[in-house]
């Protein structure tokens, strides 16, 4: 359950300031929804804004329930940190035991050996499957996922889908991805962002039919981390 | 048995299936009813198996009157009402049924074009060349389509699974078995032992910020294995070239304070000073992946760098301190908790200068470029290199309008026993650094709504 109370929004999106939200009330109930617009886009900071990972410029918006982060991103999954060091922060993070948690990711990943190594120098299936392995791990009560669910056929993919079959039972999923086979896999309904608004829609196949399915780009928010210019450190 | 036995019972066996032939094709003259009879069976065949099939429609060649085009298409209607009727009477699927019309059809097409090149199709033996090549396409389509229905039914199960809120069985591979039921437990294991569920509205525990603590200590060692080590060497190069400023020309005192001394306070807390708002700022504005976590803001995050590097730099001194008062070339502190407590307040005006920062550099990213030389502005008027009552009573107000050069002095008061700073005033310090963290503040929450995770 999420609810947004008096909701604006205007975040900086591909060079200009997009007005995405204006004082939106909103309640979304418990279930299984598809993030569908004419935009997918915009989908990136609507779902910070509903994951609540970033505060919206207006208003307030409550979960009734843990709501995990944005999984699917490559968010944290990067830099110069281990699989270890992401996974003893995460299970802080979420009150889990990280010695459990490490146990599960390793035992789940295709290469578990890569665990120990900085994550800049993972492969890239590598991160993506780390990140859905420790999306299992804290029981939340809200999935949002931004990205594709694994679907290649691996021993990764079927273990991990019967294992998020049965996490998500009875628990609220929010679903951004341009697959549309995932979309009628995992969502029962609609959760439809147009003309500045959220609606939830029943009839999920109409949707799919109505709005287009795309990737939308990984970072619309411009330049990532530019390095600090702190000259020297000598002072002088 | 005699022959003659063995004839009758033959006789009457064809006279059984002709008479069943006859029910079941009705509509058609006695001869070709058996042969459709004889097709029917053949529906049901393994779908690559194509013999069975070439053999009663040769049969049929051979039996029948079939010099006329009339006669043979009559024969092939009638084998493929039998296929028909066959995959109807026992059910096959559709995608079965085609794949029996199309291997009769491409069969029907290779016969005809034999009879047509003068080929005895009815000898003993006779076989279209190239069938298995002319029937291997059909028959891989045929697979294809049906991993097709396979798919269409298993996705409609899902959605009747979604629909309901069921958990969906996925289709495990038989050595996938053992490891699901290790994960599952696992699962249990990690849900059992679970602290108290985080209210979604939780701002970060003190777990949770000892953690990012440890990431970031992590992170920073993977920068480099002499990142610790230039810790230090940056102070000792500041001091050093302060101290010989003074000593080249023949100072070893600064109002009765020893000219290494000086140094020291005055360069290693600038440059903690320093790095704290380079790295604070930087932190956040730049470390947005964190952001994804969702306890963590950018404040914490630029927080959590400060409190680093105040930590590192904590430690610089201990070490400085130490090792010059074993060496002798340094002083000892006349108290400890005082200039601890100037050397703390400065890394608190340093953390608040940072986050506003980061914040404006939020906004404006290029900001960030300014931030060393408003730094190196800020030094020349912080008392790093000299104490405001060094100068004369004219120049201090030029000195004095720093805040910072208040804090450097009332330290380095605290730590000498020997000097007493006439001029500093901690009251104006402490202001300024309560005005501060009071803009930061409010600056950060202006831009909290643009610090987009990564």
């Amino acid at each position: 359950m999420i609810d947004l109370y008096d909701v604006s929004d205007a975040p900086r999106l591909f060079g200009e300031y997009v007005p995405l939200l204006e004082h939106e009330d909103f309640h979304l109930p418990p279930g299984r929804y598809a993030l569908m617009s004419q935009t997918p886009e915009w989908h990136r900071p609507l779902i910070d804004v509903l994951a609540g990972v970033r505060r919206p410029g207006g208003g307030r918006v409550a979960h009734g329930g843990s709501v995990s982060w944005p999984l699917g991103r490559q968010g944290f999954v990067r830099g110069k940190g281990t699989g270890l060091d992401v996974i003893n922060l995460v299970s802080a993070v979420h009150d889990v035991d990280p010695e459990t948690t490490a146990d599960l990711v390793t035992m789940l990943v295709s290469r578990p050996d890569l665990i120990e190594r900085p994550l800049e120098h993972w492969p890239q299936f590598a991160r993506i499957e780390f990140t859905f392995a420790l999306g299992l791990v804290p029981d939340f009560d809200i999935y949002v996922i931004d990205g594709s669910m694994p679907s290649e056929p691996s021993r990764f993919t079927r273990l991990w889908q019967a294992l998020f079959e049965e996490r998500l039972v009875g628990k609220t999923l929010i679903l951004s991805s341009f697959r549309q086979k995932q979309l009628l896999d995992y969502c029962a309904r609609a959760l439809v962002y147009e003309g500045r608004r959220f609606a939830v829609n029943d009839d999920l196949e109409a949707c799919i039919e109505r709005f287009p399915v795309r990737p939308s780009r990984e970072d619309s928010t411009g330049s990532g981390a530019t390095p600090a210019e702190d000259g020297g450190d000598l002072g002088f | 048995m005699s022959s003659n036995e063995e004839r009758i019972a033959r006789w009457r066996a064809r006279r059984e299936a002709e008479a069943a032939a006859r029910e079941a094709h009705g509509d058609l003259p006695p001869s070709l009813a058996v042969i459709a009879a004889s097709a029917q069976t053949l529906a049901t065949a393994a779908p690559e198996d194509t013999g069975a099939l070439l053999s009663a429609l040769v049969t049929g060649l051979r039996g029948l009157p079939s010099q006329s085009n009339a006669d043979r298409r009559a024969i092939y209607d009638a084998l493929a009402q039998g296929l028909e009727r066959g995959g109807e009477t026992a059910g096959i699927n559709p995608e079965l049924a085609e794949l029996r019309r199309r291997q009769l059809r491409v069969m029907v097409r290779m016969v005809e074009t034999d009879l047509r090149e003068g080929v005895d199709v009815r000898a003993p033996g006779y076989r279209p060349a190239a069938i298995e090549e002319a029937m291997h396409p059909l028959t891989t389509s045929y697979q294809r389509l049906l991993q097709r229905r396979e798919a269409q039914e298993t996705q409609a199960a899902r959605r009747q699974a979604v629909l309901a809120d069921e958990a969906y069985s996925v289709a495990l591979e038989p050595e996938d078995e053992g490891d699901i039921a290790l994960l599952r437990a696992s699962l249990d294991r990690i849900d059992a032992t679970r602290g108290p569920r985080r209210r979604a509205e939780e701002g970060a525990g003190p777990r949770a910020i000892a953690a990012l603590l440890r990431y970031e200590v992590r992170l920073l060692m993977g920068e480099s294995r002499v990142a610790l080590a230039w810790t230090l060497l940056g102070p000792a190069a500041l001091l050093t070239l302060i101290s010989l400023l003074y000593l080249v020309v023949g100072t070893h005192h600064i109002l009765d304070m020893d000219v290494q001394t000086f140094a020291m306070l005055g360069a290693t807390t600038w440059i903690m000073f320093r790095q704290i708002i380079f790295r604070t700022s930087t932190a956040f504005y730049a470390q947005r992946a964190l952001l994804n976590l969702r306890p963590f803001t950018a404040t914490t995050i630029g927080l959590t760098q400060g409190m680093i590097h105040f930590l590192t730099y904590i430690g610089v001194f201990a070490v400085l301190i130490t090792g010059g008062w074993i060496t002798g070339f340094f002083s000892t502190p006349a108290h400890v908790l005082q200039p601890a407590a100037w050397i703390s307040a400065m890394a608190a005006a340093a953390a608040a200068l940072g986050v506003i920062f980061g914040s404006i550099a939020v906004i404006w990213p290029y900001f960030l470029r300014f931030a060393p030389v408003i730094e190196r502005g800020l030094q020349l008027f912080s008392g790093v290199f000299f104490v405001s009552e060094q100068l004369p009573d004219q120049y201090r107000p030029y000195l004095l309008w720093c805040p910072f050069a208040h804090a450097l002095q009332k330290l380095r008061s605290s730590y000498f026993e020997s000097y007493v700073s006439l001029d500093a005033d901690g009251e104006y310090f402490l202001v300024w650094l309560g005005v501060l963290v009071l803009v930061a503040a409010v600056m950060q929450r202006a831009v909290r709504a643009r610090s987009q995770p990564m």
